[in-house]
């Protein structure tokens, strides 16, 4: 029976890498963009259809469609947000909000078209090997699934910190007018962090549909999955990112099938009710900084 | 006077109905020290955030060099040699003192010399070396206002704007930043404009002077011309 | 500019009339039952739209979770009438009661959110709902629930019945701007801070727009699963219903009586005829929404009023203030 537990609870912290990047596109367009982009669940469904597509096409195996399918969706994310979303935010916060949210609304529809409205799954030889570590069986999934997120993240975390790029994309984050001032062009930051976003959803839409099947309207589930580890994790922090993913998937595990996504739910509504301040106050600082900034 | 590098003609900016900034036109030589006097609401500030692009102006041209740059972005100014300090400094609190200065530098002009401006701040402003790993939001006022200039440093610039640099600081370390800019004037012959409410110190180290109330300006002349009773009743408009 | 006061009434007249004609067709059915099941789609749409417009363009409180009350008052008018044999009016007045019941619990969580995050928070609670509503015995589960009603009403009485609460949504988007309340709440959605300085009790003033937009949604979800006959919890809840509301206000315009009705309008014409293109028509709802937001975000009643002054007298140009940062 304890084995059994402590089997669960492993394959749920296990499950958490997928959870963190879920998240982590979202949580780096709300860090830096400061926007909620309600389309980045069907960046995501688009990323695992990519993967899928490029698997039979190519005949390799799916991670290494991550090769095209990261790229593709960057360019993608990149140019919504530059055409599209740039020019909104002008206008305020909801504008760009209800743009992102028409985007979301196309995509998925121009998936079902594409693609129909079956349950989809990528399929790996190894899907259901699993390997015994001191009496425990760990599918071996989920030990990759962890490794590519990890992996990602690290990647990610250097970029932003070590790298020219980062440290503007850092700064337009943190006063975005002080950015424009020392030679940084806002826009261009703006579009980077929602291609990077993008970038991290190919990667999620990966894993996802290595674990889960998928339809073309699953894109709003990943949203809301996305939402609450970010509500959890906190604002562009990497490590509370996947913490959270973490705690998302224990949940998952204890809930079930039936009642992990409700209990999240709650979860999210109850956290943001009880402090609904503390987890935003460095954007009301930013935004609140001069003028009238709520497009920022 | 020397060759003329930053010139704002005939600027008007408003804000809704309310015109902040009423037909102003300023011209700044290279190698000088500038300043823009007012009180609050004069309208200097706006007049600035049109230098530097942050607003558009509804009137007027801006010429740097010659070259006309209404049009331009604010990041493409920094790039061309215009480097506004923002009032308050606004440091990227979050990021270290040696990430705010190398982002200075972001411009494609500088980056080839970010090691070089590095070291050029640093001995400009040796504290800064010894906080470099320090997160900017836990420094001093003093300290985090030599961070923003250290940053606008950084870009290379030809022309730097000060905004109200020693707001809020107290006058030891406005002394001692003040210091440094007339350093920086004599060495690499900085062109400053100093957007200042603290008129004496400013007229001190200025050649020339504009004063500005309610969005114009009410009197101009050398620093060292201007007698103090005329530039009082400029000033505060009685 | 007319005097507020000149304006309201002009509304209420315009409005009135309105009604009258749109009354007499019902009453007398001219033109057929197609027109009647046109009219009350619009209606409803009208209706739901106007109840967002009210969230969103006054209020500023932008929901993407009014489906939660589309979904329960369809499903309490289902169980009403089902499971317990009630007549259908008391299911109808079950609904209302019950989104009311959960309006009010609700905002003491929702309106503590602010912006962007108010907006996600409705939606994960209308998607709760949904789920919770697909894992409940009581409502069948994901099987669904049928709505009786005997004698079932007939197009024409599920017409006027729309007719009826549209207008009551209309003349409450009328009379509301111009009340003292209603100054209060349009000082709100500009500067939340400055307003509380003023006087004006925000927290009790965003909950009774939340309330008034949640009852009226409610008793136009009841009337469309009262016409259709039966509920899902993917159709009572679904997301579909808010984008319907997003669009009718922004094609129509947001902050304004008109706006929604042309929107409305808009809306069940273009859906109809894009129907003849399946899988097509949310994508160009979509598309045709963002391209109004980007290229004329006041919307068509708005921009039609402003091109009619401009026709008039040449407006003074809009851009003489400060434009701000461009990226």
């Amino acid at each position: 029976m304890i084995m059994y537990i402590l089997q669960v609870l492993i394959n749920g912290i296990l499950l958490g890498g997928v959870y963190a990047i879920l998240g982590l596109g979202m949580s780096l367009t709300l860090g830096i963009v400061k926007l909620t982009n309600l389309a980045h669940g069907e960046y995501i469904i688009l990323g695992a259809y990519a993967s899928m597509v490029l698997q039979s096409a190519l005949g390799v195996d799916p991670i290494l469609s991550l090769f095209i399918s990261v790229p593709l969706l960057f360019a993608g994310g990149y140019l919504l947000q530059r055409l599209l979303v740039n020019r909104a935010m002008k206008d305020g916060a909801e504008s760009a909000l209800l743009v992102t949210f028409g985007i979301s609304v196309i995509l998925k529809d121009a998936l079902l078209l594409i693609f129909g409205a079956d349950a989809r799954h990528i399929t790996v030889s190894y899907g259901n090997e699993s390997i015994m570590i001191a009496g425990l069986s760990i599918p071996l999934l989920n030990i990759l699934l962890i490794l590519i997120s990890g992996a990602s993240i690290l990647f990610l975390e250097h970029f932003m910190q070590k790298t020219m790029t980062g440290r503007a994309i850092r700064a337009v984050s943190d006063d975005t007018e002080a950015a424009a001032l020392t030679g940084i062009n806002v826009g261009h930051m703006f579009a980077l962090a929602a291609g990077i976003a993008a970038a991290t959803a190919a990667v999620a839409g990966l894993s996802a549909g290595m674990k889960w099947t998928w339809y073309p309207s699953s894109g709003g589930h990943y949203l809301l999955i996305a939402f609450v580890i970010v509500v959890i994790g906190g604002l562009g922090n990497v490590g509370g990112t996947f913490a959270a993913g973490i705690v998302f998937g224990l949940i998952q595990v204890i809930g079930g099938a039936s009642y992990g996504m409700l209990i999240s739910y709650i979860f999210l509504v109850v956290i943001l009710t009880l402090k609904p301040q503390s987890m935003f106050p460095r954007i009301k600082k930013l935004t609140g900084g001069r003028g009238n900034d709520a497009g920022r | 006077m020397s060759e003329e590098i930053l010139r704002l003609e005939n600027i008007k900016a408003n804000y809704g109905d309310f015109p902040a900034v009423d037909d102003v036109s300023i011209c700044i030589g290279e190698g000088d020290i500038v300043s823009v006097l007012g009180t609050n609401g004069s309208g200097k500030t706006t007049l600035m955030n049109c230098a530097a692009g942050l607003i558009r102006p509804s009137g007027g041209r801006i010429f740097l060099r010659g070259e006309d740059i209404t049009e331009m972005p604010p990041e493409l100014r920094v790039n061309a040699g215009l480097a506004l300090v923002p009032q308050g400094g606004r440091c990227f609190a979050r990021m270290s003192v040696e990430d705010n200065l190398l982002t200075g530098s972001y411009s494609r002009r500088a980056r080839k010399q970010s090691r070089d401006s590095l070291e050029k701040v640093y001995s400009l402003f040796p504290v800064l070396k010894e906080k470099r790993k320090q997160q900017a939001g836990t420094l001093s006022g003093g300290e985090r206002q030599m961070t923003a200039i250290g940053r606008a440093m950084m870009s290379r610039p030809s022309v730097m704007l000060f905004d109200e640099l020693s707001l809020g600081l107290a006058p030891v370390v406005v002394k001692e930043i003040y210091a440094r800019l007339t350093e920086l004037n004599g060495s690499e012959r900085m062109t400053i404009v100093l957007i200042e409410q603290d008129t004496r110190r400013a007229m001190r180290m200025s050649s020339y002077t504009y004063i500005m109330l309610k969005g114009r300006i009410v009197l101009e002349g050398r620093s060292d011309a201007l007698k103090d009773e005329d530039v009082k009743t400029a000033y505060f408009g009685i | 500019m007319m005097p507020a006061g000149d304006r309201t009434k002009k509304g209420l007249i315009v409005t009135g009339v309105l009604f009258m004609v749109l009354f007499v067709i019902g009453i007398t059915g001219i033109g057929g039952s197609n027109v009647l099941r046109y009219g009350f789609r619009i209606l409803l749409y009208i209706t739901i739209g106007e109840m967002w417009n009210l969230l969103s363009g006054y209020a500023g409180l932008t929901s993407l979770g009014q489906q939660a009350f589309i979904g329960l008052s369809g499903y309490a008018l289902a169980v009403a009438t089902t499971k317990y044999g009630l007549f259908y009016p008391l299911g109808i007045v079950a609904g209302l009661v019950i989104s009311l019941g959960a309006a009010f619990v609700l905002s003491f969580l929702l309106l503590r959110i602010e912006g962007m995050y108010f907006s996600i928070t409705t939606w994960v609670v209308a998607e709760a709902l949904g789920t919770l509503f697909m894992s409940l015995m009581y409502v069948n589960r994901g099987a669904g629930m049928t709505v009786s009603a005997e004698p079932y009403p007939r197009i024409g009485t599920l017409y006027l019945m729309a007719l009826v609460l549209c207008f009551a949504s209309m003349i409450t988007m009328i009379l509301l701007p111009g009340s003292e309340f209603g100054l209060g709440v349009r000082a709100m959605r500009d500067d939340v801070q400055a307003a509380e300085s003023l006087g004006v009790n925000v927290k009790r003033s965003r909950r009774i727009i939340y309330l008034v937009a949640a009852g009226f949604t409610a008793l136009a979800g009841s009337l469309f699963f009262l016409n259709k006959g039966t509920i899902y919890p993917e159709s009572g809840f679904d997301i579909g219903w808010t984008i319907s509301m997003v669009f009718i206000v922004i094609i129509g315009g947001s902050g304004t009586v008109a706006g929604p009705v042309a929107g409305a309008v808009i809306y069940v014409f273009l859906s109809e005829i894009l129907a003849h293109y399946p899988g097509w028509s949310n994508m160009i709802l979509g598309a045709i929404a963002i391209l109004m937001i980007l290229f004329c975000p006041q919307g068509v009643i708005p921009a039609i009023g402003a091109a009619v002054r401009n026709s008039a007298k040449r407006r003074r140009k809009g851009s003489d203030g400060c434009r701000e940062l461009d990226y």
